[in-house]
């Protein structure tokens, strides 16, 4: 409780210091509107139902997306950590694709998709599954070798070893990975939404900041914000229920 | 008595690095075989060929009468990294259970039923539903070897085992891997750097030589068991083949030339 406060306390503090700059006057109340006026925009933006159908449906492509870059993340990754012939051959593509910024294949993905939700999905999905699938293909790909001989001394074979021990072994780089890709997820979503949607978050702070309603603007950019805190709550959550083992294990101190 | 295990003219190189050239010996059913040598012998690499685990590059280990190409049924290795042999994700008892693999035709009911009298057994009655890292170091041992015991196991490879426990507790677990080996109808193969441990648990030593390993000699360890700490370690015979194998072992080290 303690330490939460302590976390929370840097927030304040420059919101405070938000709310007196904006208010002193050395900047333009209309471009820079206090925290306050944002928090009552943002009230009001909850109240409705349209807003609140547009901020489900980012979350929806946000969740949708990364569903979808989990399963293949992980499919590819557990494919490639069986072939490494596979592997070596994805990598060039892998180092490309990851650091093409998610908005710069848009207009190509409109092309190919059209406008519509596999749209969104698939930049979504294009945007969070490289940090999946590399730290996964890496932990899986580097198993603790005792565990391994371990394993198959006690008649283990190779597909079982990769499901029953090197795929557990790796959860918790795995979710080292969907946490990153969690939060892209939403940057992929919002950023699509921004280009190409009447609909989502992305849309309406578009559509706010070129019809210069700057308190939606900022209330938009901070409900965007939240949407990230939760989320990524939400991804600690079920990192905390699937691997507690791990976290008990690393406050041990690894080695007991 | 039978072989239950012999090795035959086994070799193995990693590269240009010839590690094992030429070794050979037999274990008897029930045998305590402790293998002492100097350090960076190939020990580790010896094991792993028994096991099944390395290819040799020649000649051959048999298993009951099988030559052991892949780790065969009957066959448990304990570790001596313990903590990276215990998978962290399941409890003290799943993990026995999880050694539990060829036992085909048992049911799940009567495995968790098995691994609860071989936890008790090894001296972890109420540690079954703790996680192997909740657990002191000797005790996740224990843990590992309950386990190759779980498997009905016949033949114990034990690498090193007692290494990294403490010293208090080396001395306790010594009379345990005993006392299982004897309840069990165990033949026990210990790799060890430890001489005076050697001595204490096998029922014959075998000394090697340094990389490329071979069998320098072999002896016999007369001591009655059950063994005991104090009066074993003072026991002639126990210190007369301990001074011996320490003075082989020492002389290697002297004759060897960059080590």
């Amino acid at each position: 409780m303690n330490t939460t406060l302590r976390r929370l306390s840097g927030l304040l503090l420059f919101l405070l210091l938000w709310e007196g700059v904006s208010r002193s006057g050395l900047v333009l109340q209309d471009y820079f509107p206090p925290v306050t006026s944002i928090l009552a925009a943002m009230a009001e933006e909850i109240r409705s139902p349209k807003f609140v159908e547009n901020l489900l449906t980012t979350w929806t492509r946000t969740l949708g997306g990364l569903a979808i870059a989990i399963a293949l993340g992980l499919g590819l990754a557990i494919v490639s950590a069986r072939s490494p012939l596979l592997r070596r051959m994805l990598s060039p593509f892998v180092d490309m694709l990851r650091v093409l910024p998610p908005p710069a294949i848009v207009p190509l993905s409109i092309f190919v998709f059209g406008i519509g939700p596999k749209l969104y999905l698939f930049i979504v999905t294009f945007a969070a599954i490289w940090p999946i699938y590399i730290n996964a293909v890496n932990a899986i790909g580097a198993p603790e070798p005792v565990l391994i001989n371990t394993a198959r001394s006690m008649g283990y074979g190779r597909n079982e070893i990769l499901l029953r021990v090197r795929l557990p072994a790796a959860l918790p780089e795995i979710f080292t990975g969907i946490r990153i890709g969690s939060g892209l997820a939403l940057l992929g979503a919002v950023a699509s939404e921004m280009i190409a949607a009447s609909s989502g978050l992305g849309a309406l702070l578009y559509d706010a900041g070129f019809t210069l309603r700057v308190k939606d603007m900022f209330a938009l950019m901070f409900f965007i914000g939240l949407s990230g805190i939760l989320l990524n709550a939400f991804v600690a959550a079920v990192r905390r229920w699937m691997i507690g083992w791990h976290i008990g294990l690393a406050a041990m101190g690894d080695h007991g | 008595m039978a072989d239950v295990l012999s090795a035959e003219g086994i070799a193995k190189s990693f590269g240009t690095h010839t590690i094992i050239r030429d070794l050979t010996f037999a274990a008897h059913e029930g045998e305590f075989i402790a293998v002492v040598g100097p350090s960076g012998c190939g020990k580790t690499t010896l094991l792993m060929c028994i096991a099944g685990l390395l290819r040799t590059d020649a000649g051959r280990v048999e298993f009951e009468g099988h030559t052991i190409t892949t780790p065969p049924p009957g066959l448990a290795v304990v570790f001596q990294d313990y903590s990276r042999s215990l998978l962290p994700w399941k409890s003290n008892m799943e993990n026995v259970v999880f050694g539990m693999k060829r036992l085909e035709n048992v049911g799940s009911k009567e495995k968790h039923e098995r691994a609860t009298e071989i936890l008790a057994s090894v001296g972890l009655k109420g540690f079954e539903n703790h996680f192997p890292w909740q657990v002191s170091g000797g005790m996740q041992q224990r843990v590992a070897i309950a386990r190759a015991l779980g498997a009905n196991s016949k033949l114990l490879l034990l690498d090193e085992p007692l290494a990294a426990v403490d010293a208090q507790t080396r001395a306790d677990m010594q009379d345990l891997l005993l006392v299982l080996a004897a309840k069990y109808k165990q033949t026990c193969l210990l790799v060890t750097h430890d001489v005076d441990e050697a001595v204490y648990l096998a029922d014959r030593a075998i000394v090697l030589s340094h990389r490329p390993t071979k069998v320098i000699e072999e002896i016999a360890v007369p001591i009655p068991k059950p063994r005991d700490q104090i009066a074993t370690r003072a026991d002639p015979v126990y210190l007369e083949l301990r001074a011996h194998i320490l003075s082989r072992i020492k002389s290697m080290k002297a004759a060897a030339p960059i080590m």
